[in-house]
């Protein structure tokens, strides 16, 4: 992995963390994103409509759909409820790595950074 | 039936090994529980009753049932450790050194006068090449915008200084490549108008900054005359191995690495010769006169310094315990270990560290006797058991030794503990004579922390006990020495990425310091042989006749260091250059290196009285005090 790669690649070529969230939450996803780009990690996103009737948008199920989705097997999700949720496919889906409830923008970055540096394999930050 | 426990007071533990009578000896349970108080007085009671308990529970029967107790004659010695930092570096102004941040941003090498993102551009054309400082105030992409439009209007911007993380975000937002070095908390005491240079490493390769960690590099970009070159080392060598860093240049402002008054020691010789040293002369000159003028009288400390303080504690201590008056104490010997020291810099702006020298030195007190006829009263009182002095700990643990598999006289043992170590050596005629130095498990606890500034004992302690690994992925971890294991469940988000200490029964515990897998393992190696393989050579030349290390074939490893998972093997090894058989000892072929001196006062009383089927070499029972042995009857 070259940590030169700041910028999101399009190309689903390389391993990348997948962030899956809700459209109308994009404001979060704009902060998770510096936390991850902060630490030159690859990334994409992965908006969703906002469907109300769609019970399944859970932060943690979204988190665990998207690392599925994720050469690195990291993902995070985003859900309606304002949830952020950061996981890795190898673990139980009932079971992420963490969660925030309601974010502010500074905690919205921390996650970004620490789905970051799970992939580079780096103690994460501590969310406050 | 007959049950007699001998007992080991040690520094740190006390030990019982308990025999029965029924028809002749065996040993039926053997103990250890910590040592309550300081070795030698009345408040290690408590712990003595524990272990019997223990035993006596392992033996099933009741404490009361114990018929005898036998004590052993303690070697009245303690052991004491201290450290003196002999440097310090200072910065006047502010010249900052040593910033290490995570995720630097962009590369190479920038040199220029430092300016304000916020400045008025129009203020600053008349420079040749600028730096900006870009506080937390200012958002990245506004910082990185503002940068764009600098160069645009032909502003040469050779670098960056960033307070918060951001420096790869501005990186990518701006259409030149420079060095941004960020996390520089106290930004604000960065001065403005002052030349200044940035050097990122290239990414990925490995590699660290190469010109500001070069004094003649330095002396290159500030234009230094070779008097100014000299006072830039301590900068320079603070920078060595970092991937970025940033070196500002002020008028008045200075480093300088500065000796700190550290005090001196006093060595009197046993033959009257005496000579004054220096703590700063360093650990090295401290040793060859303590070998010159061996063996040692007393050694005394220069008031008001740490080895002065540390030496009257050792003083007073013992002479609490045995009633004497301090002054008619002595210190017997002294180890001193160089050693590097990480301290926090004075005037720095991003908490930056240097490594200052130091000298850490253990000290050994030793005096006639113990009182340990009041400890034997004590125990008699509160058991209403007959309560021996058996014999003299160094002959007691020689005899317990020998029941290790494949030992025979002469040989000497290595008795490594956590105040003292202690070596003791039965010749071909069965005389024994012993020895015991400073510097001991304590000392490597002390130099361990220090090295890796922990203010921590109790982290010290597990750093030197068990071994480290690295936390790689939520379900593996990688060890020492490189290999991985899987684990069944996945680690909490806490301990990922970290450090951790394997104590054993598959507990991870965090380290929680930032250093590497590496650096903790070569710190903790260091820290054994200088005082361990230093002192086993020093105490095997001591005991041996033609004070000669090469003189001894045969070295028995005993005590609680001789347990640690890497001491016997580095002893080992470096003994084995002078062909001397040396291993840890198996006790009664089934206690390993412990219980030796419990042990042998068992074996000692019962050679005394009656059979006793433990194979003891003959002849042996007139070398520890008793009249004859089992094997003597034989011959």
């Amino acid at each position: 992995m070259t940590d030169q790669q700041a910028k999101p690649v399009a190309s689903d070529g390389v391993p990348q963390i997948v962030i899956r969230y809700v459209e109308n939450e994009h404001s979060l996803v704009e902060y998770i994103e510096y936390g991850i780009e902060e630490e030159g990690v690859p990334w994409r996103k992965q908006p969703l409509e906002d469907d109300a009737d769609q019970p399944k948008n859970s932060a943690t199920e979204l988190a665990y759909q998207a690392a599925s989705d994720s050469g690195l097997k990291i993902g995070i999700g985003v859900s309606r409820d304002k949830t952020l949720t950061l996981h890795h496919a190898r673990l139980p889906i009932d079971k992420p790595v963490l969660s925030v409830i309601d974010p502010t923008n500074s905690q919205a970055r921390t996650t970004g950074t620490n789905a970051a540096r799970l992939a580079k394999r780096m103690p994460l930050r501590v969310i406050d | 039936m007959d049950y007699i426990a001998g007992i080991d007071i040690g520094n740190s533990s006390t030990e019982v090994a308990l025999i029965r009578n029924n028809n002749g000896y065996e040993f039926v349970a053997t103990s250890l529980f910590r040592t309550t108080g300081l070795k030698g007085t009345v408040k290690n009671v408590p712990g003595v009753i524990n272990a019997l308990e223990q035993a006596a529970e392992k033996a099933d029967i009741a404490v009361e049932d114990i018929d005898r107790i036998l004590l052993n004659e303690a070697a009245p010695v303690i052991g004491d450790v201290a450290m003196e930092t002999i440097t310090e570096t200072v910065i006047t102004e502010s010249t900052m050194i040593g910033h290490d941040p995570s995720t630097p941003g962009g590369v190479g090498l920038g040199t220029g006068t430092i300016v304000d993102i916020t400045a008025d551009r129009e203020a600053i054309t008349e420079e040749d090449a600028v730096i900006v400082v870009v506080p937390a105030a200012v958002d990245f992409a506004d910082a990185a915008a503002t940068i764009n439009e600098w160069a645009e209007h032909a502003i040469d911007i050779q670098g960056a200084i960033v307070q918060k993380d951001d420096a790869v975000l501005i990186n990518n937002r701006i259409d030149q490549d420079i060095p941004i070095v960020d996390e520089v908390t106290k930004i604000e005491a960065i001065p403005r108008g002052q030349p200044a240079a940035v050097e990122v490493a290239t990414e990925g390769s490995g590699q660290t900054i190469d010109q500001l960690s070069n004094p003649y590099g330095l002396a290159t970009l500030f234009d230094l005359s070779s008097e100014e070159t000299q006072k830039i080392i301590p900068v320079s060598r603070a920078l060595v191995g970092n991937k970025s860093a940033v070196v500002i240049k002020t008028p008045a402002g200075d480093v300088e690495e500065r000796t700190i008054p550290a005090g001196s020691l006093t060595i009197i010789g046993e033959h009257g010769n005496s000579v004054s040293i220096n703590i700063d002369q360093g650990a090295d000159n401290i040793m060859t006169q303590i070998d010159e003028l061996w063996p040692i009288e007393d050694i005394q400390g220069e008031r008001g310094s740490n080895i002065g303080g540390m030496l009257s504690r050792a003083r007073e201590q013992m002479g609490e315990v045995t009633g004497q008056d301090h002054s008619e104490i002595n210190i017997r010997d002294i180890m001193a270990v160089d050693t590097l020291v990480p301290q926090k810099v004075e005037g720095s702006v991003a908490s930056e560290h240097s490594m200052e020298t130091a000298v850490g030195l253990a000290a050994m007190v030793k005096t006639s006797e113990l009182p340990m006829q009041q400890i034997a009263d004590e125990i008699e009182n509160r058991l209403e058991t007959e309560v021996n002095i058996q014999g003299i700990e160094a002959n007691m643990a020689i005899l317990g030794s020998l029941t290790t598999p494949g030992t025979d006289v002469p040989f000497a043992i290595l008795d490594m503990g956590g105040g003292s170590t202690d070596a003791a050596y039965i010749n071909g005629n069965h005389e024994i004579s012993s020895i015991h130095l400073a510097g001991a498990g304590d000392m490597v606890t002390m130099l361990i922390a220090s090295e890796l500034g922990l203010d921590d004992r109790e982290l010290a302690e597990g750093l030197k006990k068990y071994p480290v690994a690295k936390v790689e992925t939520l379900f593996s971890i990688r060890h020492e020495d490189g290999t991985v294991t899987f684990l069944d469940e996945a680690v909490d988000s806490e301990t990922f990425g970290q450090v951790v200490l394997l104590k054993g029964d598959g507990e991870m515990e965090p380290v929680g310091i930032d250093e590497s897998v590496e650096k903790i393992r070569r710190t903790r190696r260091h820290a054994k042989e200088k005082v361990f393989v230093t002192n086993a050579k020093r105490a095997l030349r001591q005991i041996s006749p033609t004070e000669s290390t090469r003189y001894h074939s045969f070295v028995v490893m005993v005590g609680r260091s001789a347990l640690d998972f890497e001491i016997p093997e580095m002893i080992s090894d470096a003994l084995a250059e002078y062909g001397i058989v040396c291993g840890r000892g198996n006790i009664r072929s089934t206690t390993g290196p412990r219980n030796a001196v419990a042990t042998g006062l068992c074996l000692s009383y019962v050679g005394d009285q009656a059979e006793f089927d433990v194979s003891v070499p003959n002849g042996l029972a007139s070398a520890v005090g008793l009249t004859e042995l089992t094997g003597d009857k034989q011959s």
